[in-house]
């Protein structure tokens, strides 16, 4: 470290106390307590997850340790097994540590599982890294009676390595001690050598490399010429990135072969697994966990998926019903609301717009917080026991046979909460191809937003059995996902699907307190839209719903919210649809949970969700089957406005981003109508 | 974690997957029949009688347990069939509990129209009433859920 770059760096200091900021970088193996570790060391409450794939970007935090004087600006990178940046996720980790140079990159290893996380190890010591490893989950290792020889470790890798327990934050400090330890020495641990062959080949590409201009020094040219020797397939996209010419790329490429890539892994491998071999002690005789114990049945070739099935129709069932209490004493709250504003404040347009348009508008949104509560614990309790990891390794098999990855069954399973986050989520797959089929697929997984305009119809027209609607509509919207993808791999993504290799994690009883910090995470989202977007969009149905304002009834058949819902009900009415759900599906376009706000407003005139809910029942325009179409057509169609703005961004291309708006559109038309015309012909009209 | 795996504890999981099998096509069938007899009152509401998902619940644990005890049979261990077959019992009863709570809440408490005629027995289905064996398995098995 120059003295110009430490002055520089201490000119960061906020404080007096500290002398010295230190960028840290966490790396790790998916799944191995790197977020629980970037929550200990920041205070912050990123999102901790019990299946792999949680961290997709980067994420910043820092803490000051005022002992030692020094600020760690900290960077949790996504989890990766390597750095050969096959996936989105493992090319973010490996340009983060190239380009942007950390003074230290914590790798957190997994200390039950130490052969296959110091893979990564290897690969970071290649990139010339200051390393110090945070030997994690030394509980589970104790639980498992395997013992690990720190000391002789840290001796064989000649790397810091602190014992630690992320979870109950036990290590903390001597991590903190290693951080500064190490930024202030000098790395000590040796270059990894290889057979005399490969190294002759380094050598070769080397002298070659030298001749290159414009290449940063910040890259580590030993890590680049082992890429190129094992003729990596990103590296001519990295090496474009530093203006290198396509010619020059070609030639260095021309000295590699991809037979040494092999022999490379062959190489890293024997030395990690004599490493171990000196450190590791384990019990002579393993007993099966009691996670193998049950996934020997969960993840059984025959009871693995109906298992899967009943638990989510159980988690569903209990969403529902738990929640209607709750959903009437707010509704109640509300419409009071609504009715005292209405009638004392004056005048008239003002109360009106207080109560019917915003209050009322707010409390129809407001109301679904409940099921969407429920919800999302609900999610966070599957997630954080370990099984939905179980869930995509059961799914992977039939994902694969409709051309969706297995990792796929991830973001689509994220999709239920929010489809925004589960479309990010699908930077964990390496194959452009499996990426796009997925994000194309995900807006038909039906997000929390689309549970009100649910729990109002189906409640109303399916008793007893609404549960089991929705049930049905979820798993109608992964069936036409499921569909979509096949289509989409037969006709356009062709190609074979890369094979799943995903991580296990142990079962463990789920955290009250981590599931309930998960369900306020993400149901905040939804009272934040609530008001914000729902607010200004409550606004905007109140104002079309009583303009003109002279001689028209609030929400009538003569309103401009009318007049626009008339011209597009002909498109509609096959589907069983009359000018007010019209209105209603418009309005959806922006923000899924605007429609039962919209509907609030034209049939129930403003009154809150018992009148909303009575003004449907006595009006002869709603019966079972439009309402079956109603929600077949809002599971389908497209989901808010934001969705379609991560679609834009993840997949970079209009083309998609617009084919996503008009297929799930046209999609959702079709469905529909078949449900209502079917359904008329069967006799379950009015 | 192994238990031994005797003919006595094999039998076990024979005679509670009989039980919920039993009851659980009790239950289906039963189900199935209510929408052909009740016709006329399925198609005015489209709501399926609602014996028919608790009944593929109570289905399905019973198919974990009977896989276990043919893996047992097989000396194979029967474990994690014990585990995931009385996980799935006790989620089910307590659903089904939360469900009955809720519905009593609603009508007691919050005197819902739509549970005017409401009845507690509508809200109890047979998985509730087959908790003694789910409580037998946890206590006979103990160390297969509480041990670390």
């Amino acid at each position: 470290m120059s003295t110009e770059t430490k002055t520089k760096k201490q000119d960061k200091s906020i404080d007096e106390t500290i002398t010295c900021s230190i960028d840290v970088a966490l790396a790790g193996n998916p799944n191995t307590g790197k977020s629980t570790l970037f929550n200990a060391l920041t205070g912050l409450k990123q999102k901790v997850g019990n299946w792999p794939g949680v961290t997709v970007e980067r994420k910043r935090g820092r803490r000051i340790c005022e002992s030692l004087g020094m600020q760690l600006n900290i960077v949790d990178l996504p989890g990766t097994y390597s750095l050969s940046a096959y996936s989105l996720d493992e090319e973010i980790a490996r340009n983060y540590i190239i380009e942007s140079s950390p003074d230290v990159v914590v790798q957190i290893v997994d200390a039950s599982n130490l052969e296959r996380n110091l893979y990564l190890t290897t690969m970071l010591m290649e990139l010339g890294a200051k390393i110090v490893i945070a030997l994690n989950m030394m509980d589970v290792t104790e639980k498992k009676k395997i013992s690990i020889d720190v000391k002789k470790l840290s001796k064989e890798l000649n790397i810091p390595i602190v014992p630690m327990i992320a979870t109950s934050k036990t290590g903390i400090k001597e991590l903190e001690t290693a951080i500064a330890t190490t930024y202030e020495e000098e790395k000590k641990y040796e270059p990894f050598t290889y057979t005399n062959k490969i190294e002759s080949k380094i050598d070769e590409v080397e002298k070659q490399l030298d001749k290159v201009e414009n290449l940063p020094s910040f890259i580590n040219r030993r890590w680049l010429t082992i890429q190129i020797v094992q003729k990596d397939s990103e590296i001519p996209v990295f090496l474009e990135k530093y203006s290198v010419e396509k010619s020059i790329i070609n030639e260095l490429l021309g000295l590699g072969d991809e037979a040494y890539e092999m022999e490379i892994i062959e190489h890293k491998y024997d030395f990690i697994s004599k490493t171990v071999e000196k450190v590791v002690k384990k019990q002579e005789k393993e007993d099966l966990s009691r996670s193998d114990l049950i996934d020997k049945v969960v993840t059984h070739k025959w009871l693995g998926i109906p298992v899967f099935l009943m638990v989510m129709w159980g988690v569903f069932q209990f969403v529902f019903a738990v929640s209607v209490p709750f959903m009437e004493l707010i509704d109640m709250l509300f419409g009071w609301l609504a009715g005292v504003i209405t009638l004392n404040i004056r005048p008239e347009w003002l109360g009106s717009l207080l109560g019917d348009g915003i209050v009322g508008g707010v409390g129809a949104v407001v109301i679904f917080v409940p099921p969407i509560f429920t919800m999302f614990f609900m999610l966070s309790i599957l997630e954080d026991s370990g099984y939905l990891s179980r869930a995509a390794y059961v799914m992977d098999k039939f994902m694969t046979k409709i051309g969706l990855h297995g990792k796929s069954f991830v973001p689509m399973l994220m999709g239920f909460g929010c489809n925004v986050p589960a479309i990010m989520a699908t930077r964990t797959l390496k194959n452009k191809s499996d990426r796009f089929v997925t994000i194309l697929t995900l807006p038909f997984m039906s997000c929390g937003a689309r549970i009100p305009v649910y729990i109002l119809f189906a409640g109303l027209f399916f008793g007893a059995s609404a549960g089991t609607v929705i049930f049905a509509l979820y798993v109608g919207g992964m069936a036409v996902g499921i569909l979509t993808a096949f289509l989409l791999r037969k006709f356009i993504f062709k190609g074979e699907t890369d094979a799943l290799i995903m991580e296990l994690p142990p079962y463990h009883t789920p955290k009250l307190g981590i599931a309930t910090r998960e369900m306020w995470d993400k149901g905040k989202m939804y009272l934040k839209k609530a008001g914000t977007i729902i607010l200004v969009g409550v606004v905007a149905v109140w104002f079309l719903a009583a303009m003109p304002f002279r001689g028209v009834e609030y929400g009538g058949p003569n309103t401009w919210l009318a007049a626009i819902g008339k011209f597009f009900e002909p498109l509609f009415r096959p589907l069983g649809f009359d000018w007010r759900l019209v209105v209603g599906l418009i309005v959806g376009f922006v923000a899924k949970e605007l429609v039962v706000g919209a509907l609030g407003a034209i049939i129930g005139t403003g009154e809150d969700e018992a009148g909303l809910r009575s003004a449907i029942q006595t009006d002869g325009g709603f019966y079972p089957l439009n309402a079956l179409s109603l929600m077949v057509f809002t599971l389908l169609y497209v989901p808010c406005a934001a969705t379609i703005g991560v679609i834009k961004k993840e997949t970079g291309s209009w083309k998609w981003t617009i084919f996503s708006v008009i297929y799930t559109t046209g999609i959702a038309w079709i469905f529909a109508f078949v449900v209502f015309q079917i359904g008329t012909l069967l006799g379950f009209g009015i | 974690m192994i238990i031994n795996e005797t003919q006595k504890e094999t039998r076990l999981l024979l005679i509670g997957s009989s039980v919920f099998l039993l009851v659980a096509l009790v239950e289906v069938i039963f189900g199935f029949i209510g929408i052909f007899t009740d016709e006329g009152n399925w198609i005015n509401s489209m709501s399926l009688p609602p014996a028919i998902f608790p009944g593929l619940a109570t289905l399905i644990i019973g198919l974990v347990w009977l896989v276990g005890y043919i893996e047992g049979k097989k000396k194979n261990n029967p474990s994690g069939y014990i585990i995931v077959g009385t996980i799935l019992a006790w989620f089910f009863i307590m659903l089904f509990v939360s469900l009955l709570l809720t519905d009593v809440f609603n009508a007691y408490v919050l005197q819902m129209e739509d549970y005017a005629e409401w009845s507690m027995l509508e809200a109890i289905r047979w998985i509730m009433l087959l908790f003694p064996v789910p409580l037998y398995f946890t206590i006979k098995f103990k160390e297969l859920f509480f041990s670390k």
